[in-house]
């Protein structure tokens, strides 16, 4: 027991974990699908209350809602107007949730650089794993996606971050983010993958030849640790 | 998640919001998993073990199963059909006008469609199939009756679907070669599409019609 914790020392923030009843996901997704950001806020804020960690409100409430407005779209069941009024919600109740710093924190110093591939909209998820990111003392670079893919290699090669962090809702070319991900890790960077289209197909991220694939903020945050380690 | 596939228990406990605690409890009580052992006897998790652990919480939390239940769904030993799934389905399926009142093999379209080796579908607004002819029922493995009301994406590769549900965004567009993956019983592979747009009566429907340009197995 000793011998475990002392291997992860500092990878489990106190506080993380909720108990008790459920997170009021289904709640929330209703919330978003009405545009009642008043409402969203208010549960996002209740959740809060209850567990005190922004992780903890991201990882498992608002990924899992925002998952199933998600689902309710490729179902078909919604139309694309309801799903970005969703998201303009979420914006707003990401947007207000206040930073809750992270007991284990990283070694001061510790870089990423986050960005996702040109024309790419779906950078909420990569949001909130910033966020996250800065609870627990990294200092994050957030690329703005009209970034050229041929950039982000030469970035990474002056900067020299620990780690790069790279999102797709929707992969238009799967080459295209392998090339990026080869030119990066050629520098021994790792890089860590996220977001839908790596959530809906399980086994996407080592096509791309990823060093990791956090499926949420939480297992990302825990893999971004570990491929910082020297 | 990683290629470095074992971590400890403080790190899936950190991954899955739950304390180690709670984890060894879930292994003693449900026999949830069964992690490797180290020669010193700690606990080394895989990638399927946290991916199992985490199908389980969200049964638990998003889902609203029993702990129980959602741990014997995880391990396949029952299926726990969504709620909102099957209505939806079933009620568009009764709901899904057909093109003509007939609905058999006199409906003219279909002396044509029939003979034709390509995937041919007629959809509604919500991209659901009205109707279809014999290549797409055969594909899919099922009754043209029973292709009415299920969704176009449905037919798509997980990986394509966000770009199928692009097919019926409205307003209906013409398009010529719009490439999509299919996943059929009868038929898996990248098939190039043209889509028209028609009306009928006061409905405005969608045509699409594919053709197969590397077709596989449809057992993979």
């Amino acid at each position: 027991m000793i011998g475990e914790a002392a291997l992860v020392r500092g990878a489990i923030a106190n506080g993380t974990m909720w108990r008790g009843r459920r997170p009021p996901v289904r709640q929330l997704a209703q919330a978003m699908l009405r545009g009642d950001t008043h409402t969203a806020c208010e549960l996002a804020d209740q959740f809060l209350a209850r567990v005190r960690s922004r992780l903890a409100v991201f990882a498992d409430l608002v990924q899992p809602a925002h998952a199933e407005v998600g689902e309710l779209w490729y179902r078909g069941q919604i139309c694309m107007e309801d799903e970005h009024r969703a998201a303009g919600v979420l914006e707003g109740v990401v947007g207000q949730i206040p930073p809750t710093p992270s007991r284990g924190r990283v070694a001061a110093g510790s870089r990423c650089l986050l960005t996702v591939l040109p024309g790419e909209r779906h950078t909420l998820g990569l949001g909130m794993f910033a966020l996250v990111l800065e609870d627990e003392g990294w200092e994050v670079e957030l690329l703005d996606h009209d970034c050229e893919p041929e950039d982000v290699p030469e970035l990474v090669e002056r900067t020299r971050p620990q780690l790069v962090g790279l999102s797709a809702g929707y992969l238009q070319s799967v080459q295209g983010m392998a090339r990026v991900v080869g030119a990066i890790r050629a520098r021994s960077v790792p890089v860590l993958v996220g977001g839908a289209a790596f959530n809906r197909t399980g086994d996407l991220w080592r096509r791309v030849g990823a060093s990791a694939y956090g499926p949420d903020p939480r297992v990302g945050t825990v893999l971004a640790r570990r491929l910082a380690r020297p | 998640m990683t290629t470095q596939a074992e971590f400890t228990i403080g790190e899936v406990a950190a991954m899955i919001g739950f304390s180690p605690h709670t984890i060894r409890a879930w292994e003693r009580r449900h026999q949830i998993l069964k992690p490797h052992r180290t020669p010193s006897n700690q606990r080394r998790y895989s990638v399927e073990d946290i991916e199992l652990l985490r199908e389980v919480i969200n049964g638990v939390v998003v889902r609203g199963l029993s702990l129980k239940v959602a741990v014997r769904a995880a391990h396949g030993a029952i299926a726990v059909p969504s709620a909102d799934d099957a209505p939806a389905t079933a009620a568009r399926a009764e709901a899904a006008p057909v093109l003509g009142p007939e609905a058999d093999a006199d409906v003219p379209w279909r002396a044509v469609a029939d003979f034709l080796p390509e995937l041919i579908a007629v959809l509604d607004e919500e991209g659901c199939v009205v109707d279809a002819n014999v290549a797409l029922a055969s594909a899919a493995g099922r009754l043209r009756e029973h292709l009415r009301g299920v969704r176009f994406v449905d037919f798509a590769d997980p990986y394509d679907r966000a770009k199928a549900v692009t097919a019926f965004r409205q307003p209906f567009l013409r398009r010529k070669g719009w490439e999509l993956n299919l996943r059929l019983p009868g038929g898996c592979g990248l098939y190039t599409f043209d889509c028209l747009p028609i009306r009928f009566g006061d409905r405005q429907l969608l045509i699409v019609m594919g053709r197969a340009v590397s077709a596989g197995s449809g057992d993979d």
